[in-house]
């Protein structure tokens, strides 16, 4: 069962590129693969793309200059890992004249795959269909009154 | 054209009738100016543009209801019938439509100076505004008129036709909230479509009013 | 109305009901697995939208022949998008609910919506006080046509015109519904099914509904 993964990560870049980063491109604000055990895809949901680039393997990049704001700038990235389990991003970065800080929130997706697991949406499913049959019986009854009835008029 | 000539012989007349009519016009200015004095002691100087927009178009509605809403209701029988056989349906529906929408359009604006007068203006553009509430009121007023009509037809007075032109109006007066909305916080490329989208539900109100009163107009 | 479009109808509903809790969603934040809602509170509002259009048709084909018959459908229609409205409604407060925390926000989409159930309301309204049949017949289809103008520009033109920061689906940067093929799934291929059922089942409902008054109207007027 997978469960909830909060994982708060504090980078503090500045404007040198780190020899850490040295395998990556300059400018490199959060690798993915790092953060998740490796992904194995990924889909960018809201990215101003005038300022930030996600690069084909999960890398999110920096392109340019950040103006200095006082609200952060928030880059949401859903990745699926390695095993499966899907993964919500939220890159918030902030930029002031001294330095620039990185906070990075990942949150497993939870779905119901335990119910599927265990038979129960079987139950759901049951308890939908007899309701539905009950609703259709009834349209049906109405159906064949409202004929006789017609039939009675028309003579 | 003959059908021109009538069009405008007959808003000519209206506007006599209006004229005679003490209750038409100074009713008019009553309701605008009694609600604009009593906004003004309790809220005073607005500051915050989502209030002031928001209590600009009330104020707006309410005339604009107000004297859209008695154009069909003065006609006693005997007039209806010599409407009918005077004036063809399309013709009277575009002259009491049109009318309509230059009378709101007038006292739209003279609201407008006067709303600004007392609550002050929170930053904007000035020409932006005054086309917007100038578009806004006679778009709200012409599809108040037709919503004038239909209750007229139906027999069941003014009441009636707030209730069926209230909800119909709500997308004009959105549409010129938020162009209001912006042209106070400077999206003036925002407010300028606004100003577009009203002209359209203009043209669709006076458009529609058109085809469908002759069905109207058979009773 | 023709018995393969009432199978069409349930066969399509035997298709959508146990595929809509088994079938592969699109797995989004914040709405993890209610996205199933999708089958059912959005294809209520398309539905709904198609019933009204065609109960203006109705209205239109009134006008230009005097049928009375067809402002009957027209009424049975108009009830039936009205009780689709309000279902619509309420599942999306409890799918607000559960999601955003709040049984309703400032949104444009659900402001259009409620003022479309005004609109309608006031239809009935306006119906119910005019006694004489013709011009009731009359005056509601104009109306009617009216009311759908200003209702599509009010629920489709105007909240496109700009993104407000809002929870709902398709704005202030959350992915539309057309953004939900995600990796493996389509959920399109329980979506459309799932509008078909609802639309047939509906111009049945309103088919009985027709059926019914016109029955009663009939033996009231006979003596």
């Amino acid at each position: 069962m997978p469960n909830l993964n909060v994982i708060r990560l504090l980078f503090l870049l500045t404007c040198l590129p780190m020899p850490l980063f040295a395998s990556l491109p300059a400018d490199t604000l959060v690798d993915l693969n790092r953060l998740n055990g490796g992904i194995r895809s990924f889909q960018v949901g809201n990215c101003d793309t005038t300022l930030f680039e996600v690069s084909s393997k999960g890398v999110v990049l920096c392109k340019g200059n950040i103006p200095a704001s006082a609200r952060p700038y928030r880059i949401d990235i859903k990745s699926q890992t390695a095993e499966g389990v899907y993964v919500d991003n939220r890159i918030e970065l902030w930029q002031n004249e001294q330095h620039r800080t990185v906070y990075v929130e990942a949150n497993v997706i939870e779905m119901a795959t335990g119910m599927r697991k265990d038979g129960k949406i079987w139950v759901v499913i049951a308890v939908v269909f007899v309701l539905f049959a009950a609703v259709l019986g009834y349209l049906l009854f109405l159906q064949k009154k409202i004929a006789a009835l017609e039939n009675k008029s028309g003579q | 054209m003959n059908s021109l000539s009538s069009i405008w012989t007959w808003m000519r007349h209206e506007w006599q009738l209006e004229l005679r009519q003490k209750a038409g016009i100074q009713g008019a200015i009553l309701y605008v100016l009694v609600s604009l004095v009593v906004a003004y002691q309790a809220v005073g100087e607005i500051q915050e543009s989502e209030v002031w927009v928001g209590l600009l178009w009330i104020v707006l509605l309410f005339s604009i209801v107000n004297s859209s809403s008695r154009s069909f209701a003065s006609d006693s029988p005997g007039r209806k019938i010599l409407l009918y056989f005077w004036l063809q349906p399309g013709q009277l529906i575009l002259a009491r439509m049109l009318y309509q929408m230059a009378f709101n359009l007038v006292s739209g604006c003279l609201g407008f100076a006067v709303f600004c007068l007392l609550m002050g203006l929170p930053g904007g553009h000035l020409p932006v505004l005054l086309v917007l509430v100038a578009v806004g009121s006679s778009a709200a007023a012409a599809l108040g008129t037709f919503m004038a009509a239909v209750a007229s037809v139906s027999g069941n007075g003014p009441g009636l036709s707030a209730i069926l032109g209230l909800p119909l109006m709500v997308p004009t007066l959105m549409a010129a909230a938020k162009g209001s909305l912006f042209a106070l916080q400077g999206g003036l490329a925002q407010a300028w479509m606004y100003v577009g989208m009203l002209l359209l539900l203009n043209l669709l109100a006076v458009a529609l009013g058109y085809l469908l009163f002759p069905y109207l107009w058979r009773e | 109305m023709k018995t393969y479009l009432k199978i069409t109808a349930v066969a399509a509903m035997f298709w959508v009901i146990p595929m809509a809790f088994l079938g592969e969603v699109s797995v989004q934040p914040i709405l993890h697995e209610t996205i199933r809602n999708l089958y059912w509170h959005v294809t209520m509002w398309f539905s709904m939208f198609i019933l009204l259009l065609a109960s203006v048709v109705h209205g239109i084909a009134y006008l230009r022949h005097n049928n009375p018959i067809r402002d009957e459908k027209s009424l049975a229609l108009t009830q039936v998008a009205l009780l689709y409205g309000c279902i619509g409604i309420v599942t999306g407060m409890i799918w607000a609910r559960f999601t955003w925390d709040t049984f309703w926000t400032k949104d444009p989409q659900l402001n259009g919506a409620a003022i479309t159930i005004l609109a309608y309301l006031a239809y009935m309204v306006l119906r119910a006080s005019i006694p004489d049949a013709r011009k009731r017949a009359e005056i509601s289809a104009v109306y009617g046509i009216f009311a759908f103008v200003l209702m599509v520009v009010l629920i489709v033109v105007l909240p496109r015109m700009q993104d407000v920061d809002s929870l709902h689906p398709g704005k202030g940067g959350n992915p539309g519904f057309g953004n939900y093929k995600d990796l493996k799934n389509d959920m399109r291929l329980v979506f459309y099914p799932a509008i078909l059922a609802w639309t047939l089942l509906g111009f049945w409902l309103a088919n009985l509904s027709f059926r019914i008054q016109h029955l009663t109207r009939i033996s009231h007027a006979q003596p």
